[in-house]
């Protein structure tokens, strides 16, 4: 038999002394850590200022704050003392406002959708300015932001523009599982909210956020609701991101919590909606985007409108997921659809710009294709009836990069 | 299971509760079954290899060693192949997360067709052993020799090389208009087959030369074999200084824990802030389809030399640090090798374990340098294009390999016989006779490491490259032809940034003292800051995107 082996110094008289050493470095390695904290604290604080930039090592050690203790920062006393972000993308108080009437001899455009889909109304808007565009955009935002901000406007019966686009951005698809911006994208999450659609019997159903304006966020009745209805109806929640404010005091926990949280949104991101190179068969993505698409483009028409679906293929979500997603439901209902991948693939990093958006000059060539699908209804009058169109001014700068 | 996992944290805490709990022979059952554990959660039918090549060699070093198996070893042994094979490929383990007890036994035709393999390998082992054991010596060794070669090379060449081989007879006959129907062999390769193969292979051979006695108990040389820490990644341990730990009583020393845990912290210090963040950067340019520039293609070359040396050295700082924990030694497997002055000052710094093993048991047994000079350079460059290929299948290593080859035979050729080059400390400070001859001598130090490092880089963008078509054309971009200035690599996270600063000082601090982790030897309060400097830079690189080890597929 032999002894145990465990911790059986070889001199029990060196012991305390070699424990001694390890204590005081563990302990100096800790005071370390403090002054690390502190110094890193005073260095780079968030500016008063919300709607100031933080500089870059401030936002970076800012990013693992909790959602609320983000949400506390950028709140101000009042909407002009607030983040811009906070007013961004509200469906009740933007999509109530109607588009203004086209001048005459102009096409009203109206756009729905992101970042991506207002770069391409820009250029759009600098290709053929006999185009009025109107725009409707979240934050990343997903096409039930884009579907529900459409529905509010036909609602109204506001929107007089004969041509609706949607564009659909391949990396907010996840969203479709969430109920506003807070759950996804953690590190500036945007505080906008909007319906989740769930296809029962065929046929589209919302639920609807509690908390529906800005000034919502403030009132804790309805924050605390929120959180309750997100618990249950946002597959994106995350308790560590959205409730332990503990930890926001420290910039280590801060880094922990941001890995943590990051983690979290890759992993329910590859388990319920896209591995990196193709969309899941989820029956609540797919079908859903697909029943959004298909009822814009049928009311659209319906209302003597040409409907265009614009699919971003951003990257890090497969080479052309986006298109085997909705493509065929698309095609089966003859919505004119622009595919981004066709003018820049996604594998090819000069495509896009540091933030991840497209270049302008991307940007520009999907505008160039929009553009050719309006021409294409107007010339043939036949979807959606357009009236015919003068020729497109000249472009104002010329087509590098084409 | 991936160490920087927490996963791993958690199945590593209950393995050393139970080592601390647990007697000398309790130790060593329990971590032969954590070892096969930690490889079977990727894939638990591979073990059945493990397992395979554990009996053969047992029996082949016990042979070539003692010239006899102890009868109840070869039952232990024989029992403990039969019972793999039945519980690595007709048992499905994922019944056990989901209580389904009665769904556990699940038989497959290849399971079945396994146990039966494995029955009739051991009862024809058993039956023919008194024959082994009448043979005349010379025989005997060359036949033991040729078969643990044999079954070794055989798992590599059937899972990893056979498809490659296959491919590129196909390819030639294709050329030559001859059309054949593809063959192609569908089997994932095994996690670490290169590393455990090798190690065990070089337990029979070093039997063979009477470098190492053969293990007494089977389940001594199974431990060997399937000690997890190095387990998928190396170092590639040598049976005579692995295993007489494993067959003894060990000591843990406070000492010694703490010098694992250093090492675990530096570990992951550098695979997850620094490895893992600049896999971004890397990717973006050898993976793109578009066209990307002469500083793309420079500046992801060298982020990969930092990335796969951190990848590389933080698992095996990792394995060491893991072993130490449970009173372990595991060898050095990289010293400062960006501070080489030529490559085979290089190759006595990076993967010591592989360019070791391939000098003891290729470069020497071609005839390494003994035969004259022409056979010394065709020995050279032999045993660095199979060590290309030892990294895997493709074009790609092999080019990297015979890259290797002429880099060393060049300076064979240039430097002559000269081998021994001082350390660090040695070349800054051992010409102290003068202030000019020291300057000379750091400046031409420097520069030699400089000049190094750019060949050496281009080695890596060899290795890294998609195809050798992508080799073709980065190296036309490196020299001018087809590359802009523009770039559109990405920058690297903040983590990394930071972490390669830290690191390169650490680096070099190391190759000036001439001892790996000499910050151990500093004063505590500093050695205490540097931790924390380690800790916080961890933490900010915890954000990355975890990557597997690239050394996993080889």
């Amino acid at each position: 038999m032999y002894p145990r082996s465990s911790s059986t110094s070889s001199s029990s008289r060196r012991r305390p002394a070699r424990l001694r050493a390890v204590a005081a470095i563990c302990g100096w390695m800790l005071l370390a850590l403090v002054l690390i904290e502190i110094g890193l604290q005073l260095a780079f604080p968030m500016p008063a200022d919300r709607r100031e930039q933080p500089g870059v090592l401030a936002q970076y050690f800012f990013y693992g704050t909790s959602t609320p203790g983000k949400l506390a920062y950028m709140i101000g006393p009042t909407e002009a003392t607030s983040a811009e972000i906070i007013g961004a993308g509200w469906i009740d108080t933007t999509c109530r406002q109607p588009p203004p009437a086209s001048p005459p001899g102009r096409t009203g455009v109206t756009i729905y959708g992101m970042s991506f889909s207002n770069h391409v109304a820009a250029q759009l808007r600098m290709l053929d300015p006999s185009l009025a565009i109107t725009t409707y955009a979240g934050p990343g935002a997903p096409a039930n932001h884009s579907y529900a901000c459409y529905q509010m406007l036909r609602a109204s019966g506001g929107d007089p523009n004969p041509v609706q686009i949607i564009g659909v951005l391949a990396s907010a698809v996840p969203r479709l599982l969430t109920l506003g911006g807070m759950t996804t994208s953690f590190e500036w999450p945007a505080p906008f909210t909007y319906p989740r659609y769930r296809l029962v019997n065929g046929r589209l159903e919302s639920e609807q956020p509690i908390v529906r304006s800005p000034g919502d966020l403030k009132d804790a009745t309805k924050w605390r609701a929120y959180l309750d209805q997100l618990k249950t109806s946002d597959r994106f929640y995350n308790y560590g991101a959205m409730e332990a404010q503990w930890a926001d005091r420290s910039i280590f926990l801060r880094l922990l919590r941001r890995a943590r949280a990051q983690a979290f949104e890759r992993e329910q991101t590859a388990a319920l909606v896209n591995d990196g190179h193709r969309f899941l068969p989820n029956p609540e993505i797919g079908p859903v985007l697909a029943a959004m698409l298909v009822d814009f483009a049928r009311t659209a028409r319906a209302d003597g409108k040409l409907p265009i679906v614009i699919l971003f293929q951003d990257q890090g979500t497969g080479v052309d997921s986006l298109e085997r997603l909705v493509g065929p439901a698309l095609r089966r209902n003859g919505v004119p659809t622009v595919l981004s991948r066709e003018v820049a693939p996604n594998t090819d990093p000069r495509n896009f710009v540091a933030d991840g958006h497209f270049t302008p000059a991307v940007d520009r060539r999907i505008a160039e294709l929009v553009r050719d699908r309006i021409d294409a209804a107007a010339g043939t009058g036949g979807d959606g009836a357009l009236p015919p169109r003068a020729a497109p001014a000249p472009a104002r700068y010329s087509a590098a990069g084409r | 299971m991936l160490f920087n996992s927490l996963t791993f944290f958690i199945f590593f805490a209950v393995v050393y509760t139970l080592y601390r709990a647990l007697p000398f022979r309790g130790q060593n059952w329990m971590l032969l079954a954590a070892g096969y554990l930690f490889y079977g959660w990727w894939d638990v039918r591979f073990l059945f290899l493990i397992a395979f090549s554990t009996t053969v060699d047992f029996w082949i070093g016990a042979l070539l060693g003692k010239g006899r198996i102890a009868p109840r070893q070869r039952l232990i042994s024989s029992l403990f192949l039969v019972t793999v094979a039945v519980l690595a490929l007709n048992v499905d383990w994922h019944a056990l997360a989901t209580a389904d007890l009665a769904g556990l036994l699940r038989p497959t035709p290849i399971g079945l067709w396994t146990v039966a393999g494995a029955l009739a390998a051991v009862t024809g082992a058993n039956a023919i052993y008194p024959l082994i054991t009448r043979l005349e010596a010379g025989k005997q060794r060359r036949l033991l020799l040729f078969t643990t070669v044999a079954v070794n090379l055989g798992f590599l060449a059937a899972f990893k090389y056979f498809n490659f081989f296959v491919g590129s007879a196909e390819a030639v006959l294709e050329a030559l208009h001859w059309h054949v129907e593809p063959v192609v062999l569908h089997v994932v390769l095994p996690v670490g087959i290169s590393f455990y193969t090798f190690q065990s292979l070089s337990y029979t051979i070093d039997v063979s030369r009477g470098r190492v006695a053969p293990a007494r108990r089977f389940f001594d040389f199974a431990l060997f074999v399937a000690f997890f820490p190095p387990l998928v990644a190396g170092p590639i341990e040598r049976a005579r200084h692995l295993l007489p730990q494993l067959q003894r009583p060990r000591t843990i020393r406070l000492n010694q824990s703490m010098h694992g845990v250093v090492l675990i912290l530096y570990g992951l210090f550098k695979k997850v802030a620094i490895a893992d963040g600049l896999a971004g950067s890397v990717d973006a340019v050898f993976h793109s389809t578009g066209a990307v520039s002469t500083v793309d293609v420079a500046l992801a070359t060298v982020l990969f030399a930092f990335q796969i040396f951190c990848d590389f050295s933080g698992y095996t700082d990792i394995a060491r640090g893991v072993a130490k924990l449970l009173g372990i030694e595991l060898m050095v497997n990289f010293n400062v090798p960006y501070l080489s002055r030529n490559p085979s000052e290089f190759w006595r710094r990076w993967h010591i374990s592989l360019s070791s093993w391939l000098r003891d048991y290729l470069y020497i047994s071609l005839g390494g340098n003994r035969k004259g000079e022409a056979r010394t350079y065709a020995n050279l460059m032999a045993t660095m294009a199979l060590g290309g290929l030892w990294h895997g299948a493709a074009m790609n290593f092999i080019l990297w390999g015979i890259y290797q080859g002429v880099l060393l035979c060049a300076h064979r050729l240039l430097t002559g016989k000269r081998r021994s080059l001082p350390t660090g400390r040695a070349a800054m400070t051992g010409h102290a006779a003068g202030g000019y001859a020291f300057a000379r001598t750091t400046l031409w130090t420097g520069f030699s490491i400089a000049v190094f490092f750019v060949l050496m880089c281009y080695g890596w963008l060899l290795f890294r490259a998609q195809s050798f078509e992508q080799i073709v054309q980065f190296s036309a971009i490196l020299i001018g032809h087809g590359g802009g200035a523009s770039a559109i690599i990405p920058r690297p996270p903040i983590s990394a940034l930071a972490g390669l600063a830290v690191l390169i000082v650490l680096q070099f601090v190391e190759w000036r003292d001439g001892r790996p982790e000499c910050f151990r030897y500093w004063p505590r309060p500093v050695q205490g800051a540097l931790y924390a400097v380690l800790l916080f830079i961890l933490a900010m690189g915890t954000s990355n995107v975890p990557a597997q080890f690239i050394y996993f597929q080889f």
